[in-house]
């Protein structure tokens, strides 16, 4: 090989040495960049992890925080559409399917209780009786578990279930859930998605 | 024994000093593979302080470039038994001189597998996890198990038969059947395995339909046997350039005729599948449809594949000709059908089984610059092993080194 | 190689030992330049948690020892004292998880009750709950969407949740090739963070979409931290390893819940005990109208979805 095998010639070593420095100080400058950063993604909101119900279960019958006796005390029963009777009750919406009236439910005789079907009353603290009414299916699944939250633990010899009661997520005069703003969607590796340019995984 | 060892070892060290000589166009390609493969280097080493972040990969595709170019790679090493074959099944002498030349690549690539691998695994450091014995590997039962062994397995063999036949050569002495026969015919049935479990790696996995197909082990079998060979054909015309080992045009055309049936049988294969796919036209058509048409406005891999696919067609044409039994449409032929397999095989096996998501969702993969300069140190590494192993071989194989040949010139 | 040798047009030759101490040097160079960012490593293992052996094998001193190196390091990193635990599987329980298909709105309460409890990554972020937006009409996975915001329910849409589904027959177990996942005696199937290369095949084997990895070192700052740790649920996990939904095991192993059960303003989300006839998965299991997600598949999930009758 070559002419001297022990000769090779001087540009080759400038070159092969020259390229090699280069090469550091590419590296040593970084002239290749790092990855894009991380997106900012937000801190989260406590609320979304928070284990509430949907509702504030009451521990007495109350309208505006005030006892049911201070306005119906006696032993008359009431009568009529209370919606017609007064400036109360009106702003109560009531979307409860065919069931559209207050006495279905509430005692004409005990305002602060419920009615059973022959008029008993059914306390507010045993309410999934009332609702038991109509909706025995439910009731039967809310006992098995089926239906409605359990806290707590799953476990009889740990304590149990902690069952929530109906009204604890279903609004008795509009039981059907209303909308509710969905907590925020997942972000994908930023490389990925800025590559495609598109906003999300998902389509 | 010992001394034996120490003859051996005073042989490879010989051979080794060859590395260091050679002229110009020798230490400037040098030069050039290894600048690439520090590029790699460097990108790796980002790649390991911060995480695999720095690639395009996510939850959503969470396998990319890296493990294409292993599947690739797996194909290129199971290649080499393709020269094999004909010289001690059928007993044809047209490609005994190139055998070892296939062998020695064969290594090249493993050792390129092995390292796609490594650059993939998120805790590098744990490999001593998968050593039986001091680890807890899960073998048999998981496929990457089997391809771990498989793989090394076939390292060592390779190895074996290639230092022991060129030692053989350098002592003058007729190699002993014992030492490499056996060895032989394990390689040739090790290549089928080393390329059939690394296809079951995905055939197994039932959550992915567009991989959960027979047809694949055969499909990756009858591209190995293309792209393999075809790289071989360009490497030795190469070699018979730059060295003064002679390689006939013979060998060449026996190559030719292994690559056109390969070929045929890959474009097969490959039309077998995208019929089942597209006339099925069921639910498990969505990975296929994004490769080929895109998915949802997700048009990634579309030029890919018909990039992949126009350079197959053209190639198996061209192989078709007998114009290709010229050197320069056959060169051409095998270019195309290596750049066309490396797509098909590689991003097209891959990425697809992940687009969709199992949950529908359609995240796409575009590897990062970071990834691409890793790989590409790899391949320039694996070149750079392999002309260091021809630099070792070849002049023993031309009789310029010998026991009693004088040490090279300082 | 003789033939055709340039002549010098720059004039000047080196000895070939000259030339190969200058490359040789300027590569070393190069490569020193290359390994340069290595410098800046922050997360190297202890030699400990190098060595560290596979969980199964760990005796109790072991573990003992490890519970409360944990403890030490995430009160060093975050200034909480924690309580790591490692409950053992409790006997007769199987556990199984239901979800009330015709309840669920969507509302991804779950997803971050979840991240809130288990000490997810933040950023990157890591979620185990997907909640796909499905189209009415279709149990086809690929007609869903996971980035819906905004009001939920939609009207044309119902809402599917997807997490690990405990798979009996799990095609993650059998792809790990260290065992770094399996399941347990309670039907959970873990991982042993430190054990985990990192490989990700069994992400590629999950049909459900499950598993997650850390492509970074997972970032959650003090106050985001859960001090109840158990050491194969939501202890912190490292760089470069897979995580993924473990039924909360720190939590369900003492008798509580899931996280994700509590949190569900619709009670969708139901969990307990397969063996134990009168729980009320059972009581589901048997009464209602139930399907698995990708039966196809033959995974054999212990994640039930259902709707009312």
């Amino acid at each position: 090989m070559g002419a001297d095998p022990k000769k090779l010639p001087l540009w080759l070593a400038g070159a092969c040495a020259g390229a090699f420095l280069l090469l550091a100080a590419v590296f040593a400058l970084n002239v290749v960049g790092d990855a894009p950063p991380r997106d900012e993604i937000p801190k989260l909101n406590p609320d979304y992890a928070d284990t509430a119900t949907a509702r504030k279960v009451r521990k007495e019958m109350t309208f505006d925080g005030a006892p049911c006796s201070s306005c119906h005390e006696g032993v008359d029963a009431l009568q009529g559409d209370p919606k017609e009777k007064g400036v109360f009750h009106e702003a109560i919406e009531i979307k409860h399917g065919r069931n559209q009236h207050c006495f279905n439910c509430h005692n004409r005789k005990q305002p602060a209780d419920f009615s059973d079907f022959d008029g008993s009353p059914i306390k507010l603290a045993k309410v999934e009786m009332l609702c038991a009414k109509c909706h025995g299916t439910h009731y039967r699944d809310w006992l098995s578990g089926a239906h409605g939250r359990r806290s707590g633990h799953w476990d009889a010899a740990k304590g149990g279930p902690k069952q929530t009661v109906c009204i604890a997520c279903h609004n008795p005069h509009w039981p059907v859930f209303k909308a509710m703003t969905a907590a925020p969607a997942p972000h994908v590796n930023p490389r990925t998605r800025k590559a495609a340019g598109d906003g999300h995984g998902g389509h | 024994m010992t001394n034996a060892l120490k003859d051996y070892l005073f042989f490879v060290g010989r051979c080794a000093r060859e590395t260091i000589h050679g002229d110009w166009r020798y230490f400037l390609w040098m030069t050039a593979l290894t600048a690439v493969a520090l590029l790699g280097l460097n990108a790796y080493a980002k790649q390991f302080v911060i995480g695999l972040s720095v690639t395009g990969m996510s939850d959503q595709v969470s396998w990319g470039l890296y493990i294409a170019n292993f599947t690739f790679l797996v194909g290129m090493a199971a290649a080499a038994v393709m020269l094999v074959v004909p010289v001690y099944i059928y007993k044809d002498e047209t490609l005994h001189d190139v055998v070892i030349l296939g062998e020695l690549l064969a290594v090249a690539v493993i050792i390129m597998c092995l390292l796609f691998v490594t650059v993939d695994l998120g805790r590098p450091d744990r490999f001593w996890h998968m050593i039986p014995g001091i680890g807890k590997f899960n073998w048999p039962i998981s496929m990457l198990s089997w391809d771990v062994i498989v793989l090394n397995v076939y390292l060592v063999l390779n190895a074996h038969i290639c230092g022991y036949l060129v030692y053989m050569v350098y002592l003058k002495r007729k190699p002993a059947p014992l030492w490499y026969i056996p060895f032989v015919f394990t390689a040739i049935v090790w290549a089928f395995s080393i390329h059939t479990v690394t296809a079951f790696l995905y055939v197994g996995l039932g959550g992915r339909p567009y991989w959960n197909s027979a047809i694949i082990a055969p499909r990756f079998l009858a591209s190995a046997f293309t792209a393999g060979p075809g790289f071989l054909i360009l490497t030795l015309q190469i070699i018979r350039r730059v060295t003064k080992y002679r390689i006939d045009d013979k060998a060449l055309l026996m190559l030719r005729s292994i690559v056109q049936v390969s070929m045929i049988i890959n474009v097969f294969l490959l039309f077998c599948e995208l019929f089942k796919e597209f006339y099925t036209d069921s639910a498990h058509v969505a990975s296929a449809k994004y490769l080929f048409f895109g998915l949802h406005g997700h048009y990634g891999l579309v030029p890919w594949i018909w990039t992949a696919m126009v350079l197959d067609l053209v190639a198996l044409v061209l192989l078709m000709l007998p114009q290709s039994k010229s050197l320069k449409y056959l060169n051409l032929a095998c270019g195309l059908a290596i750049v066309g397999i490396w797509i098909e095989k590689g991003m097209g096996l891959i990425i697809p089984a992940f687009v969709p998501s199992p949950l529908g969702e359609m995240v796409e993969y575009f590897p990062t610059l970071n990834e691409w300069l890793i790989c590409a140190g790899i391949w320039a590494f694996g070149m750079l092993l392999y002309t260091l192993f021809l630099k070792m071989t070849i002049p023993v194989l031309t009789g310029d080194l010998t026991p009693t040949s004088p040490a090279p010139a300082d | 190689m003789s033939e055709e040798r340039k002549p010098d047009a720059a004039g000047g030759e080196i000895s070939r030992r000259a030339f190969l101490a200058a490359a040789a040097a300027a590569a070393v160079t190069a490569t020193a330049a290359a390994l340069a960012p290595m410098k800046d490593i922050a997360d190297l293992p202890s030699l400990e948690e190098f060595l560290r052996k596979h969980y199964k094998e760990l005796t109790p001193e072991d573990k003992k020892a490890i519970l409360a190196r944990i403890a030490e390091q995430v009160k060093t990193k975050y200034g909480v004292t924690p309580n790591v635990t490692d409950l053992p599987p409790l006997d007769g329980v199987e556990f199984g998880y239901a979800l009330n298909i015709g309840r669920c709105v969507g509302c991804r309460k779950c997803v971050f009750a979840c991240v809130d409890e288990n000490n997810q990554s933040r950023n990157p972020e890591i979620q185990y709950i997907r909640v796909l937006e499905m189209k009415k009409g279709s149990i086809d996975v690929e007609t869903s969407n996971t980035s819906y915001e905004g009001e939920v329910p939609k009207k044309d849409s119902y809402y599917m949740p997807v997490q690990c589904h405990q798979c009996r027959k799990a095609p993650c177990v059998k792809a790990c090739p260290v065992e770094a996942t399996w399941q347990e005696p309670d039907g959970v199937v873990v991982i042993d963070y430190n054990w985990c290369i990192g490989c990700r095949y069994c992400m590629a084997a999950c049909p459900y979409g499950a598993r997650r990895f850390n492509f970074e070192a997972p970032q959650l700052s003090a106050e985001e931290v859960n001090p109840e740790m158990g050491y194969l649920s939501n202890r912190p996990r490292p760089k470069g390893v897979v995580e993924k939904c473990h039924f909360c095991l720190h939590r369900t192993r003492a008798g509580k819940y899931p996280a994700c059960v509590e949190v569900c303003p619709t009670g969708s989300r139901k969990f307990g005990n397969l063996l134990d006839p009168d729980s009320e998965i059972s009581n589901i299991l048997r009464n209602k109208r139930v399907y698995v997600l990708k039966e196809e598949v033959g995974t054999l999930p212990r994640f039930y979805y259902y709707f009312d009758i």
